[in-house]
């Protein structure tokens, strides 16, 4: 296609001479007045000399009648013959204002120069979209804003006939809006929504390629016809994958001296977690190894199990982890963080004595909707998640297991096991989100959970009936519910405010034949608000309360003792104050009170918490805390009940001190110590000797040092090496066990989940073609264990009461069982589809069994002068999940 | 896809850390250089202040004539439910126990008889000096016996207690005469009986007694020893019969009764050790009715606990085991029920089999109830054909 291009230079001369030497040519006279170009005529560019890019200038002289036609035209410097004689031809088309000489027309000649320019012919290409697309990532189907999307040409020279040369095309439509030209290829970049567009690309092949990063580069081919739009759907597959990412690292300086946090994103994919992300607060420092006996207790810095409370958002929740610490409550697909507080909390806890640990949920994702399926030996669970709107999201997650069906199918009909069993739990969240504006944040959760177990075992008729009935069955039922309605405000600049509201139902019922039987329950109410305040660069103020109201009822009943049916409410009310005081920019105290009263101990305390953080260096800070913390008695009911406890008891003591370091040696590692002290008073604990049942007279200290060294995650790698060197230790007033022989009331007794040495090196590494593998190692000094002098000194005792022998005890818990060592291995592998992710798991848990297996303890004979070890089993696990 | 689930299940057993247990250890007698106590009875197994017992030690030894016993009895013993920091005070030595009787297997028997203090209520720990249990005040309420103040204390019912005589009982209208025989069950306490077997190893051997009013008083609550009813081998003609569906095989099974004299002196069965059988070894007692201390108007029956024992006589050390689960594997004592299934060796084999039975009422531990035993014993001859 020849397009106007033509850009004449006109020179007018006077040539008198030619016209002398021209005798039958018209008269030249010497024009007053130039001719003037009046009609312009556009040369046509040769085809054959445009597609061979040949271009520039024809130097032409024409005649210039009076009349202002051009009479004759001479080549004066040429091009070629085609691009002459088209200039030629174009000239002689020309017409003027004809030139004047004392007023009247005269002929004249006139020099011209007529330029062939490709560049000209090329501003005649139209713009237009001729390739649209939308780059998402493969499986998860977010679209990449901002991506880099190439398109190449590699027929080039092939192109079917393009009117101008081929560099000079693309050079044209590499200045088109949206999209430019880097070494012969054309870039592109994709909108908010993932959207890319190419604009006049020519016919003929294009290769499109994306390479950015964190994705794995491709390239997709397409067949571009003229006159045709052309839509392009790509994918881009992540190096890495995982899904429900959530970051929840900040650099932002934290008031909390001790916690440590972990996200979703950290752990799901470490090996003895089966990928729950709760029960991997195990694993952090200052948490004990639990031990097979109570595979679900969180022992922190060696206080007592029922010494740490839970929270969901910021609402006490009665249990972390289904029966046998199997899994957790709170569906971890569900979840944003894990915040473990080991010692050394501020006043916005109360009625904990050990730690604390606050899940918090998240708002479901806004850019598409998403659900997750996943099915394991264990259970099967579903969660979605999506948009509702521009301002809501909503979450929904159920779980539910199967192994009691698994079991009960495999032992229906069995000789071999002369019992029924039917253990199942499940849970569900439901979760609201709402933005109404900017700095306001607003969620409803709905929360539940229910546990299962029945055990019948045939012909067995053990303890009372008047105990319950069912004397061949152990049955369990525990079941809660937790609605939340959180609102998270942002009053000003330097005002914040946290409400919960919440509402739930607990109960729980069970029985162990006919020697004991429970059941109970009541609703639970609870507000929460605290209020922060930022009053200048070197003040803010932190207020709150919290009120918690759970009127129950329940009654519990022992083979050979009195049923106990109470109906109580077991309040707290709690209101705290801190001052964060910044009296250098690097330095922050923060001293704060705490008030609470116990409703149903009609009985309050207060306890003054400080903490102080010193920021030496951009990555270094020292933090130190010293507070007191006090509790309502342990366990929780049964210690104040009339029957089995003694409603008597005062609220149990603590104090905590920390001195700790951290360090962000770079921006992936970081490494914290710390070491405390801590000290608790006025333990119930069990006794018959003075008539109480529970007595407060145990005191409890304990101190150690914790290390760990994290490595945040990156796309190949995340793990953690902890450390924690610990000692817990009690001091019984009374004989604490009736099968100890020795013992003095002075002493200092280690506690029974006293572990010297914790070691936890936990690791996932990506590696590659979307395998991973996690690895989680453990160390652990075992648990002080009494020495049975029916063992090793040949005492006996034979209650003739009953026709069995009773354990005889030496020291209480003077010796230990042996070292603890276990290793955990799991490996990923995912398949990326478009619209789907599937991902296989192996999680292989005790995988050292075969090699070595850790004893957990002994079993004995029938006086106690033999015995085995018992451990772990080996726990193998295979699990399969898509997401879409 | 259920022998499947049975294979993952049994190989998840297999791989458990525990090992194998120890069974068969428990029942067998005469096979470990041990003394292994089995029973003390207390004939009546309950008293009230001031009453006289028969208490029985059996015990078997592999060197009867190392044994030393030494007897102690606490007057003051008490637990609560969490059995924590049991009491055991006011050691009495008891220094003037006959020796044992022993014969040529190693059983022996120590027997002696003890005068329980008219003091030990007022002594024990188990009942508070100021009575606080729901029940006793709530019959104290109803009697409003005479001294007895308010708030009502041990010594003040101890001694309306002591001092009821049957005339006073007889001069109560039925409700009343109830609730004082309730009070007395209620105002219950124990003591022990600590008997220290001194060998190549030692064993305490514990026993309580209860200590209430109620036999004085005519409480239809008293527990007596356990009468047993049925003490026979029973064989099935048929192998590997499951022991808990014995009514299925009632008319078939021939009962072997010890009704025999052995050359030892004990009760004797023969039994004819054929192939093909099932062999099994049954006690039945007569259970007694009793009421629940905190629902009056309920009646219950006692529970049986039943242990077992053995000692082959013609080969005492020979190791076989002789009680043995359905599968016909040796088991384990708790096991163990009022029907055992007996594996025999071939040919002529010589058992002497021992059951202690305990006569439970498992409402009345609060209020210091020990069960009673009851012992029984025979020798069982099985003849091959």
């Amino acid at each position: 296609m020849m397009l106007r291009t033509l850009i004449p230079v006109v020179l007018l001369l006077a040539l008198p001479a030619m016209a002398t030497a021209q005798d039958d040519a018209p008269e030249i006279l010497e024009p007053d007045v130039a001719p003037t170009l009046s009609h312009f005529a556009e040369a046509v560019y040769p085809p054959v000399a445009l597609r061979e890019g040949r271009e520039g200038a024809v130097l032409l002289e024409m005649l210039v009648l009076e009349t202002g036609r051009v009479d004759s035209v001479i080549v004066v410097d040429g091009l070629a013959p085609d691009l002459d004689a088209a200039a030629a031809a174009a000239v002689a088309e020309f017409v003027f204002t004809p030139a004047e000489a004392g007023g009247e027309p005269v002929p004249v000649w006139v020099q011209f120069e007529y330029v062939f320019s490709i560049s000209e012919q090329t501003r005649f290409i139209a713009e237009y979209v001729n390739v649209r697309g939308r780059l998402r990532e493969m499986g998860t189907r977010v679209p990449l804003a901002g991506a880099m999307v190439v398109a190449a040409f590699p027929d080039s020279l092939a192109r079917p006939a393009l009117d101008v040369p081929w560099d000079a095309y693309l050079d044209r439509i590499g200045h088109f809006a949206g999209q430019y030209l880097e070494e012969g290829r054309l870039v592109a970049f994709t909108d908010d929504d993932g959207r890319f567009s190419f604009k006049s690309l020519p016919p003929g092949e294009v290769v499109f390629s994306f390479p950015n990063a964190g994705y794995e580069a491709f390239q997709e081919t397409v067949l571009i016809a003229a006159e045709e739009l052309v839509e392009v759907d790509s994918w881009a597959r992540r190096s890495a994958y995982n899904e429900y990412e959530v970051v929840v690292y900040g650099r932002g300086e934290e008031t909390e001296v001790s916690r440590q946090t972990l996200s979703v994103t950290e752990v799901e994919r470490i090996a003895g977690f089966g990928g729950d992300v709760i029960k991997s607060i195990q694993a952090l420092p200052g948490v004990a190894r639990p031990t097979m006996e109570n595979p679900a207790a969180i022992v922190i810095r060696g206080s007592g199990n029922y010494d740490t409370r839970f929270f969901l958002d910021g609402i006490d929740i009665p249990l972390l982890f289904h029966y046998g610490g199997l899994k957790s409550t709170y569906n971890s697909l569900s979840l944003g963080s894990v915040d473990m507080y080991p010692g050394g909390f501020g006043t916005s806890f109360g009625n904990a004595i050990g730690g604390v640990v606050e899940l918090k949920g998240r708002p479901g994702r806004k850019d598409r909707w998403r659900t997750v399926l996943d099915a394991s030996m264990l259970d099967a669970s579903f969660h979605t998640e999506g948009p509702l709107g521009d301002k809501f999201s909503l979450t929904l997650s159920a779980r539910r297991s199967f192994i009691g069906e698994v079991m009960d199918a495999a032992l229906s009909g069995n000789d071999d096991f002369n019992m029924a069993m039917a253990p199942y739990y499940w849970d569900a969240i439901g979760r609201l989100d709402y933005d109404p504006a900017p700095g306001h944040h607003l969620f409803a959760t709905a929360f539940a959970v229910k546990d299962k177990m029945s055990m019948v075992v045939a012909d067995a008729q053990e303890g009372s009936a008047s105990v319950n009935a069912a004397t061949d069955e152990v049955a369990m039922d525990i079941r809660f519910s937790r609605y939340i309605l959180g609102y998270d405000a942002r009053l000003g600049e330097r005002v914040q405010n946290t409400f919960r509201a919440a509402y739930g139902r607990q109960s729980e019922s069970g029985h162990v034949f006919g020697h004991f039987d429970w059941e109970g329950g009541g609703p639970l109410w609870q507000l929460r608000d605290e209020l922060s305040v930022s009053w200048n660069p070197w003040l803010a103020t932190v207020v709150g309360g919290e009120w918690i109201r759970t009127p129950y009822t329940y009654s519990v009943a022992a083979e050979g003792w009195r049923r106990s049916t109470v109906e109580q409410t077991f309040g707290l009310q709690g209101v705290w104050a801190n001052l964060e005081l910044r009296p250098t920019k690097n330095l922050l105290l923060i001293p704060g009170v705490r008030y609470d009263y116990y409703d149903h101990l009609d009985k309050d305390e207060v306890s003054y918490r400080s903490s102080a953080r010193w920021r030496y260096h951009p990555d270094r800070s020292f933090t130190a805390s010293y507070g007191t913390y006090n509790q309502m008695p342990a366990p929780s009911g049964q210690s104040t009940d009339p029957v089995f406890g003694n409603p008597d008891l005062p609220p149990t003591l603590a104090r905590h001190a920390t001195l700790g370091h951290e360090w962000r040696i770079n921006d992936r590692l970081s490494l914290k110590v710390e070491g405390y002290h801590n000290t608790q008073e006025l333990i119930p604990s069990e006794t018959d000797s003075l008539g109480l049942n529970f007595a407060p007279d145990t005191d409890a200290r304990m101190y150690g040092f914790e290390f760990m060294l994290r490595h945040e995650p990156s796309e190949r790698f995340f793990g953690w090496i902890s450390y924690s060197l610990g000692r817990s230790e009690r001091q019984y007033s009374r004989r604490p066990s009736t099968s100890v022989t020795e013992w003095d009331p002075a002493d200092w007794i280690l506690f029974e989940m006293d572990q010297t040495h914790h070691v936890e090196a936990v690791g996932s590494w990506n590696l590659g073609r979307n395998w991973s593998f996690g690895t989680r190692i453990q160390y652990v000094s075992g648990v002080p264990v009494t020495p049975l002098l029916s063992y090793s000194s040949g005492l006996f005792e034979f209650d003739a009461d009953s026709g069995e022998y009773i354990e005889v005890g030496g020291e209480y818990l003077s010796d230990r069982m042996e070292p603890y060592f276990r290793t955990d291995l799991r490996l990923d592998k995912k398949w990326i589809n478009k619209r789907t992710i599937w991902t296989a798991y192996l999680d292989l848990q005790n995988a050292n069994y075969f090699v070595h297996n850790s004893p957990e303890g002994f079993t004995y004979n029938y006086d106690y002068s033999e015995r085995e070890e018992y451990g772990w089993i080996f726990m193998p696990s295979l699990g399969l999940r898509v997401e879409f | 896809m259920k022998t499947l689930l049975t294979a993952i299940l049994l190989v998840s057993a297999l791989l458990t850390g525990c090992g194998d247990g120890f069974p068969g250890q428990e029942m067998s007698l005469g096979t470990e250089d041990k003394t292994r106590p089995y029973a003390v009875t207390v004939e009546p197994p309950e008293v009230a202040p001031g009453d006289t017992v028969t208490v029985r030690l059996r015990y078997q030894a592999a060197r009867p004539s190392d044994v030393v016993s030494t007897w102690r009895v606490a007057l003051d013993y008490a637990t609560g439910p969490y059995e924590a920091d049991e009491i055991e005070r006011r050691l009495v030595p008891l220094p003037d126990v006959a020796p044992p009787v022993v014969d040529q297997f190693g059983f022996m028997t120590q027997v002696f008889q003890y005068a329980v203090p008219d003091s030990v209520p007022l002594w024990s720990t188990a009942i508070a000096d100021v009575i606080t249990d729901p029940s006793m005040l709530y019959i104290l309420d109803l009697l409003e016996p005479d001294g007895v103040g308010e708030p009502p204390h041990k010594t003040e019912v101890d001694a309306w207690l002591r001092g009821l005589t049957p005339d006073d009982l007889a001069a109560m209208n039925p409700l009343e005469r109830t609730a004082t025989q309730r009070l007395a069950d209620l105002f219950s306490c124990s003591i022990r009986f600590r008997v220290t077997l001194d060998a190549n190893t030692s064993v305490d051997v514990t026993r309580n007694l209860t200590v209430r009013y109620s036999s004085r008083l005519g409480s239809d609550n008293v527990n007596v020893n356990a009468e047993i009813t049925r003490f026979e081998i029973g064989v099935i003609p048929a192998p590997d019969v499951d022991i808990s569906d014995l009514e299925e095989w009632e008319d078939r099974i021939v009962w072997y009764a010890f009704d025999g004299t052995s050359e030892n002196g004990l009760p004797e069965a023969r039994v004819p050790n054929e192939p093909g059988n099932t062999y099994l070894v049954s006690v039945r007692q007569d259970p007694q009715l009793y009421t629940s201390p905190f629902e009056l108007d309920q009646t219950l029956e006692e529970q049986g606990d039943y242990r077992w024992y053995f000692l082959r006589l013609d080969a005492p050390e020979s190791g076989h085991d002789l009680y043995v689960d359905e599968e016909g594997e040796p088991t384990e004592m708790f096991m163990l029920d009022e029907d055992v299934r007996m594996l025999l060796p071939g040919g002529d084999s010589n058992f002497r089999l021992l059951s202690v039975v305990y006569d439970k009422r498992p409402e009345w531990i609060q209020y210091a109830a020990v069960p009673g035993a009851t012992v029984t014993v025979g020798e069982v001859v099985f003849e091959a054909p």
